[in-house]
């Protein structure tokens, strides 16, 4: 279980995240939503130990992140947004360099599991290529490789599906959707609300650093007291755009 | 922190940096293996011959070691405050890139050994250069003493260079972390500090050359070494409780015994223990850094609405040009000024390019009449290197825009152009400080001021657009101009040699044609200088704007083809 106990973060005098508590249970897809800024990245920043919060408590499976992280980073993995990697390795290289960082024995295990996951992700033509000449999706696809091939209890992954193919992006929701049911925690931040509403079981809304609604999506509609898409609830929460102005900017 | 995975790291970050093996895949080579390939083999030979050299000299040579010892220790502290400087330098311009490490931050490694690991990776390539040399002259000693030993003072000195450049370079580290923490928020302060220090490394650079050259600078060699000797002691840089000294201590007293025993001790607590204390300190340092925050968080400052006026760049004042040639210029100067330390290079550069090419011509002539032909020279040299950097740098440098601004329906032409534009402020500031000069060794020159100020104008606009045409066919549109973001590197030309030698060849033969009908103008009469004057400038804009042309049709064609 992933618990997250009164979560806050201060830069200098900017409040960035404001208390936030939650729990993600094994087996669950965890929907981190909220507009740009809100203090979701912060979260998971801190969530993976790479950044210590100023107050609050963070369980990874019991183990305490902010006093053992190496230990919890062993059950984690991480797909960040735009993945930066080491430009002047080749893809088998760089996910060897991850599986060694990670004392995963060099045996036939770990080299069949690595070709399965290329193969999966339609990175076989690539596999000896230098991540330099890598395009976008390319590099998420190698990025989301290296945070699954320690096969993680947690994995945390923000705006997984932007610049990958659909079927990449098929391919990488049955893959969460697998991992959630061999009992792993999936820590999802995303903007396509789509996509959150069809593969999370509970979902959380951020805004300005505090959790404003969370649940599951009946919970949250419960709550509104509204039979109404994620989409038209999270704009309901957040605050939709002002339809006055767009209108007026578009009649000139 | 963890050995082992230091280790792992070293081994991959070696195989990024060091490659000298092609990699199998198809869609990209690795570029610069044989480049690296052939390093190795450079390095190898010039240590061959400094160390076969070394040892023929040393074993003729009766040499009294406890009299070199100081002053080895004085070369040795000098090795540690420019690991010091020089980790500042990398530290303050590369924290901001810890994102670019972010794939090792979420990995069970301890932040310490990441840290420690960048650290000893610059241990090893700061080095380098005291291994060229260094290695093989004490290697050769070694043998002299001890001939079947040798292979064990190469590794006993190996490793004392390395422990004292990465210690220096720790405490480079922290000071860095603490410059970059003063600067961030502090924009312009950055911007203003960054430039005068390119600005002074550039001068010391040139001032070195003229000392090279000058004859008075080998008459008083001796003496300025003297000097130098009695300053670093002043500053206690011969000290026994240096760490310079201590190495130099260490590595020598094989070869003529122990003087002091607790001194021994003393230098290798400096040598093998200092250095490493000095790493943990670095590591946990920067871990507490990085992990608390304290280095992301910014000066915020309050936001002021600022009253925004019509926006309207012009290059030059009163004078209205297309406004994509408008646009272009602007932009081109406005992100070079951006990175000031480019800007002032850019700008400065030429001072040494000007003393490396003239100062031998003239060390020790008389110059008397030759006076203005070297003033014309340095035009020559500041006003082409300006058109170099502003239009064909710059150029290439924008290999990933080509796209946008294609697609907007720009006319590639006139972009091309503001580039070339760019550049004529500066070489016009060039024209009137050269014609000043003139002016004032001979009041007689006065008349030709606005026409050496034109040739400025001249050379820039043919030089501009010929430069353009040979970037594009032979610039490497995948560079980056930011290198200096990363670690060890510097601004690299991003034209092929190739090209510069080519562009080099069209643009003085067409100058050299141009300049040339106005130099015979001036001596038969300044009035038909003026009215000629009038001819070559429009002919130099109408050669500027073909070659500009031409850069724009292989560019477009490029992109279609090459996907920049």
């Amino acid at each position: 279980m992933l618990r997250v106990i009164k979560l806050t973060k201060y830069f200098g005098d900017f409040l960035a995240v404001n208390s936030i508590s939650f729990e993600a249970k094994e087996g669950e897809i965890f929907g981190l939503l909220g507009p740009n800024g809100s203090g979701k990245s912060t979260t998971m920043r801190m969530i993976l130990g790479l950044l210590k919060p100023t107050w609050g408590e963070i369980y990874a499976n019991e183990i305490d992140v902010i006093k053992e992280r190496e230990r919890a980073k062993r059950i984690m993995g991480y797909v960040p947004d735009d993945p930066i990697l080491p430009e002047r390795l080749t893809a088998w290289e760089f996910v060897n360099y991850i599986a060694d960082l990670r004392a995963i024995p060099r045996d036939e295990e770990r080299e069949k599991r690595l070709y399965e996951l290329f193969d999966l992700l339609d990175l076989n033509d690539a596999i000896d290529d230098l991540i330099e000449s890598f395009s976008r999706g390319m590099r998420k696809k190698l990025a989301i490789i290296a945070a699954i091939l320690h096969k993680p209890k947690i994995l945390v992954v923000d705006e997984l599906f932007t610049g990958i193919d659909p079927k990449g992006a098929n391919t990488i929701k049955t893959i969460l959707k697998g991992m959630r049911d061999q009992g792993s925690i999936i820590i999802l931040s995303t903007h396509i609300l789509e996509i959150a509403e069809k593969i999370c079981n509970r979902l959380a809304i951020i805004k300005m650093g505090e959790i404003i609604a969370s649940g599951t999506m009946e919970e949250l509609r419960e709550s509104t007291g509204e039979n109404a898409s994620l989409e038209e609830l999270f704009l309901e929460l957040t605050g939709g755009p002002d339809i006055q102005k767009i209108i007026e900017f578009l009649e000139g | 922190m963890g050995l082992r995975e230091l280790i792992v790291m070293l081994r991959y970050d070696s195989k990024q940096y060091f490659r000298v093996k092609q990699i199998s895949g198809e869609r990209q080579k690795v570029e610069g293996t044989k480049k690296n390939l052939l390093v190795i083999v450079f390095f190898a030979f010039v240590m061959l011959i400094v160390g076969g050299f070394s040892y023929f000299i040393l074993a003729k040579l009766s040499l009294d070691i406890k009299q070199v010892i100081p002053l080895i220790g004085i070369l040795f502290n000098f090795v540690f405050i420019m690991s010091i400087i020089g980790f500042i330098m990398t530290s303050v311009t590369s924290v901001h890139n810890v994102e670019k490490i972010e794939y090792l931050l979420v990995q069970p490694v301890s932040l310490k050994t990441i840290f420690a690991e960048k650290i000893l990776l610059y241990g090893f390539y700061g080095s380098m250069l005291y291994f060229l040399i260094g290695l093989p002259i004490y290697t050769a000693l070694a043998a002299t003493y001890y001939p079947l030993l040798t292979p064990i003072f190469a590794i006993y000195f190996t490793i004392m260079t390395i422990l004292v450049v990465i210690g220096g370079a720790s405490i480079g580290g922290i000071f860095g972390l603490v410059i970059y923490k003063f600067l961030q928020g502090r924009r312009l302060l950055k911007q203003i500090l960054s430039g005068l220090a390119t600005a002074i490394a550039i001068l010391i650079g040139s001032f070195y050359y003229v000392f090279i050259y000058s004859d008075t600078g080998n008459q008083f060699m001796p003496e300025i070494l003297n000097s130098l000797i009695q300053l670093s002691s002043t500053f206690g840089l011969s000290s026994k409780y240096t760490i310079g000294y201590a190495m130099s201590n260490l590595l020598f007293s094989p070869f003529i015994g122990p003087d002091n025993i607790l001194q021994i001790i003393f230098d290798i607590f400096l040598v093998f223990v200092l250095p490493l204390d000095l790493i943990y300190l670095n590591t946990a340092i920067c871990e507490k850094a990085h992990y608390s925050g304290w280095i992301t968080i910014g000066k915020r400052k309050e936001k002021k609405k600022t009253k925004r006026t019509k926006w309207n760049p012009h290059l030059f004042p009163m004078i209205e040009l297309d406004p994509v040639v408008s646009v272009s210029a602007w932009y081109n100067i406005a992100m070079i000024k951006r990175e000031s330390s480019v800007f002032v290079s850019y700008l400065l550069m030429p001072i040494r390019l000007t003393i490396f090419m003239l100062l031998p011509l003239f060390m020790g002539e008389e110059i008397g009449g030759l006076v203005i032909f070297l003033l014309i020279m340095i035009i020559y040299i500041f006003t082409s290197s300006y058109a170099n950097s502003f239009a064909g740098y710059e150029l290439v440098y924008e290999g990933k825009n080509f796209l946008n601004i294609l697609s907007s329906g720009v006319d590639l032409r006139k972009y091309i152009k503001g580039k070339v534009y760019s550049a004529i402020p500066f070489s016009i500031i060039v024209g009137i400080i050269i014609g000043i000069i003139c002016v004032i060794l001979d009041f007689s020159l006065i008349p030709t001021l606005p026409i050496i100020i034109a040739m400025a104008i001249i050379i820039t606009l043919v030089q501009g657009g010929v430069t353009s045409y040979y970037s594009s066919l032979y610039g490497n549109f995948k560079s980056d101009r930011l290198f200096l973001k990363q670690r060890g590197a510097n601004i690299q030309p991003p034209i092929g040699f190739k090209g510069i030698i080519l562009r080099f060849l069209v643009s003085v033969t067409i100058l050299l044609i141009l300049l040339g009908t106005e130099l015979i103008l001036i001596l038969y009469d300044i009035v038909y200088a003026y009215i000629g004057l009038v001819f070559i400038l429009i002919i130099a804009k109408k050669i500027s704007n073909r070659y500009i042309a031409k850069a724009a049709r292989k560019i477009s064609e490029l992109e279609t083809t090459d996907y920049l």
